[in-house]
């Protein structure tokens, strides 16, 4: 009706050619260039003897950044460990083998890890959980295990590492890893080229020096002493095979986009298996170096993972259900309780688990814009304080199964001050403080009004449409309490451009923490992350409470230098009072788990996971039973009942 | 408002519109639902307000004006009094004579109504007069329905009125007025007519928070041009008729020769369509909702509820009460345009036009 059909022929035209044009652009970019393949002897020679030429023109500029000695060299009296007194997380009874099957809601936009659109929960797959970093931290002591490296020394000051890497350790195309790979990290990840402006910063702002001692040893120096010096080698500096780089340059982002990057860990993208839009593959490489390494070994056990393309949870879950994937992530108590109440579970082919975890938690928050008219005053946020019924979002939307955040910081053991706690819902305590703002009076509707008529109505920002019926119990609660909140639902990324130019109000985030021995508070409330210094607000922090107290910033100060644990604790004690006195944080909810179902032919170790762990399948030690599994089909044809099947694994929870 | 004064042959198209039976019923029905749901009135149906209140030997009329804080009925809190309680109170002392009159369905679109225990969407309830059961949290399908109704019908009827008046206007300057006017009107609405609405209302509803205003607003920007086409040709053909030659020779000026005799001309085209555009507003309204870029949260919305069935399909009286009422609204619309389109067919009167 509304397009004559000379626009239909027009676009039915168009169809074509664009496709086309598409297959075109595709043909082009799938030049064999991979990882995935093991190259000759020869050709490895010529990889090490490569040397990118930008690369050395960035080096002979930076010589105090980055040293070359010979391992004679090493400075004496260093103090290696090797952490394998620690006992191994992953099961000897691994059975190596069998498919994995996995769904994700996008088909990855690239197999690139750093760059734009690199950082999507695929990487986990095919970077964060798969690649060997030089150490990491063991999921259950806290404590660290070798990975890259054989063994490791820290200086007395806590500045500086020195790593053995290990023999063994090399990319999937068979090139050894050398000390040379992480000076080309660093040139590689202050490059403009990968159009990652926060790793530009952190190379370049983070290490004081680098230096090889032949070819095997590395020494890196840091600018600020850590207690935990370790935690830099565990997320960042992994080494870069330079020799798969040579075509490096200003068209990275797309040249690379497709390319598999020589890996250290167990898990290859051969071009062949990318299919793309529809499915990946991941190979197990037979001859991983770190086959037989403690900690590494009875890990990665599928012979494949392959990635298909759901993009409705609701129908992915469905799929899991009829045995189309082998596990599922819970993320919420209704898919737990009903959407999973299916035969399969009820059969018992279908397993559920839940493992109770201790990790920092993300930290599900109100936070308050103090730079805003009314919410300036304490007792308007005390007030709102009061008036906002976690309880009852706890009870009822979350079903009584997770628990109250009580303070700023949660989940980091003695760091975490034990006296705090979360204010509760008072609808009569909320007026009180309300009163003493001003607001005493109720308008026709219910809502509280000051002597000037100003109504108490605030609008509360988030860009987490899944929360969206928690915030309408909240909406509809403060009413009891005499205030407005107005839900403004948007765009994710919109809510995070509005809320880090501090132009919300109230904010509903949570910020994921990694595992880390204790909290943070510059980021979010030193004052350097809230003003300017010409006193305008400061945007792109994570200051969302604009606090910005002197008193404040010398304490965070001397938190941020201290290598003293026993004062580091008492200040973030103090700094969690103080927090809740300034009533600007309305602290949410935590869950003390994570929750998962699985096809019963998925194996686990005894204790299931690792009390660091954050999810099921991080740190693969799972595998793939091929009797069971022959064992479940047989039964499902015959109907046979193995009975439900529900695991809770509690040997880490907090006991109250 | 000349033009609007029924001619006999119209008036003979509304005989024939109400011999439609099927149309005819359904235009009725559909009135009779405008109405209850009309601002005001609906509240008498569905609300957690009670309709009469007796207490300590006066009576109040809680439905309308400002509300009563709980101590006004002798509860300890100071905000909103939830009526279904006080029945229950008042119950358990039937001779101090107070009592209560709530309406059929005690609930509003908004309220939250938890059973101790219970977690999850709740089935259909007549005990609680839960008719339709509640969704997720707690809050009454039937009144979300109802005010979504509401919501949906006058967002459709507004949006109607816009779009014809605009479209009037333009298109009936095109085909009168002809020439560089025609020539230029047209490009630049082919132009608009390339901009992606759908985009633009993502965008938008992602930046900041769409209220029924904006919505509307943007509905009308990208939604008045197809109108004008109908209209232009119309007005063209009408505009080359006799008659409006006659007229302009007898020194009608173009302001009399349009209202006066264009206009009334093509009002079959304009009664046609009408139905139709309320339809296809209904449900791209419920569509945007059904996205997620519709009316804010937590206003009741079709859309909303029908998203919110789709993702619990384990309570299946979410998405039958959405969808039934999605297709009860619809039919009777397009029934009703259906029986107008009938009975304004000119073949039925003429063989000439």
């Amino acid at each position: 009706m509304k397009f004559p059909a000379f626009h239909t022929a027009k676009a039915l035209l168009l169809l074509p050619v664009l496709f086309l044009c598409a297959c075109g652009s595709d043909d082009e970019e799938e030049i064999e260039i991979s990882g995935a393949t093991r190259l000759s002897p020869e050709e490895i020679d010529a990889a090490l003897a490569y040397r990118n030429p930008g690369a050395e023109e960035f080096f002979a500029g930076k010589r105090d950044f980055f040293q070359v000695k010979t391992e004679a060299e090493l400075p004496e009296g260093l103090v290696w460990e090797n952490g394998n007194d620690q006992e191994e997380f992953a099961s000897p009874e691994a059975i190596r083998g069998g498919k994995e099957r996995i769904w994700q809601q996008d088909f990855p936009r690239t197999l690139r890890v750093v760059g734009p659109d690199s950082s999507t929960s695929f990487r986990s797959f095919i970077h964060d959980d798969l690649s060997v970093a030089l150490v990491k931290k063991h999921p259950e002591t806290g404590g660290y295990y070798p990975g890259l490296c054989s063994e490791w020394a820290v200086s007395e000051d806590r500045k500086t590492a020195w790593f053995r890497i290990d023999p063994k350790a090399e990319f999937s195309d068979g090139v050894p890893v050398r000390a040379r790979h992480f000076f080309f990290t660093f040139y590689f990840m202050q490059s403009p080229w990968i159009k990652a402006p926060w790793y530009n910063n952190w190379y370049s702002e983070k290490y004081t020096h680098i230096t090889a001692y032949g070819d095997s040893i590395i020494e890196v120096g840091l600018k600020d002493a850590k207690p935990d010096t370790l935690r830099f080698f565990e997320e960042d500096l992994y080494p870069r095979p330079e020799h798969f780089y040579k075509d490096f340059g200003e068209d990275f982002i797309n040249r690379y986009a497709w390319r598999f990057v020589p890996t250290t860990g167990a898990y290859v993208i051969r071009s062949e298996d990318i299919r793309k839009g529809r499915t990946l593959t991941q190979t197990r490489l037979d001859d991983w170096w770190a086959n037989d390494k403690k900690f590494w070994r009875y890990r990665y056990n599928p012979d494949q993972r392959e990635f298909s393309v759901i993009r409705d949870p609701e129908k992915a879950l469905e799929a899991f259900l009829s045995g189309d994937y082998e596990m599922q992530r819970i993320r919420t108590p209704d898919v737990w309780e009903e959407k999973l109440d299916k035969p399969p579970v009820k059969k018992g082919y279908v397993v559920r688990a839940q493992f109770y975890n201790q990790i920092p938690r993300p930290c599900w928050a109100l936070r308050l814009n103090k730079s805003k008219p009314l919410l300036d005053d304490i007792n308007v946020r005390l007030g709102l304080q009061y008036a906002t019924n976690f309880g009852l979002v706890l009870e009822q939307y979350f079903r009584g199964r997770y628990e109250r955040m009580e303070s700023s910081s949660v989940g980091y053991g003695d760091y975490t001050n034990p006296e705090v706690k979360a204010r509760r819902f008072s609808p009569e305590k909320a007026r009180e403080h309300f009163a003493e703002a001003g607001f005493s009076k109720s308008g026709s509707d219910g809502i509280l009004v000051n002597d000037q008529g100003q109504r108490l109505s605030f609008t509360l920002t988030t860009g987490y449409k899944r929360y969206t019926d928690l915030l309408t119990i909240l909406e509809r609660e403060a009413r009891k309490a005499g205030v407005e909140i107005q839900l403004e639902i948007i765009d994710s990324t919109a809510a995070h451009k509005k809320s880090s130019e501090k132009k919300h109000e109230i904010v509903l985030t949570a910020l994921n923490r990694s595992v880390e021995l204790y909290p943070r508070y510059w980021d979010f409330f030193h004052s350097f992350n809230a003003y300017r210094e010409d006193g305008s607000l400061k945007p792109d922090t994570n200051n969302y409470t604009v606090t910005a107290y002197p008193e404040w910033d010398k304490l965070i100060d001397r938190y941020e230098k201290s290598t003293d644990l026993t004062e580091i604790k008492t200040i973030a004690h103090e700094l969690q009072q103080k927090i809740h006195d300034d009533a600007a944080f309305i602290p949410g909810w935590v869950r003390p788990y994570f929750q998962c179902a699985y096809w019963r032919w998925v194996q686990w170790p005894k204790g299931f996971s690792a009390r660091l762990a954050r999810e099921h399948d991080e740190l693969c030690i799972h595998w793939i039973d091929p009797k069971i599994k022959a064992e479940t089909e047989e039964a499902m044809k015959d109907g046979k009942d193995f009975g439900e099947t529900t695991l809770n694994f509690d040997q880490h929870k907090k006991k109250p | 408002m000349n033009f609007l004064r029924l001619k006999p042959l119209t008036i003979k198209k509304l005989k024939r519109f109400r011999a439609i039976r099927r149309g005819y019923v359904s235009f009725l029905l559909f009135v009779f639902l405008l109405l209850i749901s009309f601002w005001g009135v609906g509240e008498y149906f569905v609300n957690s307000r009670a309709l009469l209140v007796k207490y300590e030997g006066q009576i109040y009329f809680p439905t309308h004006g400002a509300f009563h804080p709980g101590t006004d009925f002798g509860f300890d809190y100071d905000y909103e009094t939830n009526y279904r309680d006080l029945k229950k109170k008042f119950a358990e002392d039937p001779d101090s004579g107070n009592w209560v009159l709530l309406p059929v369905v005690p609930y509003n679109a908004y309220e939250n109504d938890f059973v101790e225990g219970e977690y999850g969407p709740q089935p259909p309830n007549f005990e609680r007069r839960h008719f339709l059961g509640t969704d997720n949290t707690g809050r009454d399908i039937f009144a979300r329905l109802f005010y979504g109704f509401r919501y949906a019908v006058s967002f459709a009827l507004a949006f109607m009125a816009i779009v014809f008046v605009i479209g009037i206007a333009v298109g009936c300057a095109m085909g009168y007025f002809g020439g560089a006017v025609d020539l230029f009107g047209q490009r630049i609405i082919e132009i608009w007519q390339n901009i992606p609405f759908l985009y633009v209302v993502i965008i938008v509803a992602s930046i900041v928070r769409p209220t029924i205003g904006i919505l509307l607003g943007i509905f009308v920007v990208f939604g008045w041009t197809s109108m004008t086409y109908y209209m232009r040709t119309e007005t063209l053909r009408e505009k080359s008729r006799d008659y409006v030659s006659a007229a302009r020779v007898l020194g009608a000026s173009n302001w009399r020769v349009i209202f006066r005799h264009v206009l009334p001309n093509t009002i079959s085209i304009l009664v046609t369509f009408m139905p139709f555009t309320v339809a296809s507003a209904i449900a791209s309204l419920t569509a945007l909702d059904f996205l997620g870029f519709g009316l804010p949260v937590p206003t009741p919305s079709w859309g909303e509820l029908l998203q919110r069935g789709v993702q619990n399909l384990n309570a299946p009286w979410i998405v039958t009460s959405a969808f039934g009422g999605l297709v009860v609204v619809l039919l009777l619309v397009t029934f009703i345009g259906e029986a107008i389109r009938e009975a304004f067919d000119p073949k039925k009167f003429t063989v000439y036009r």
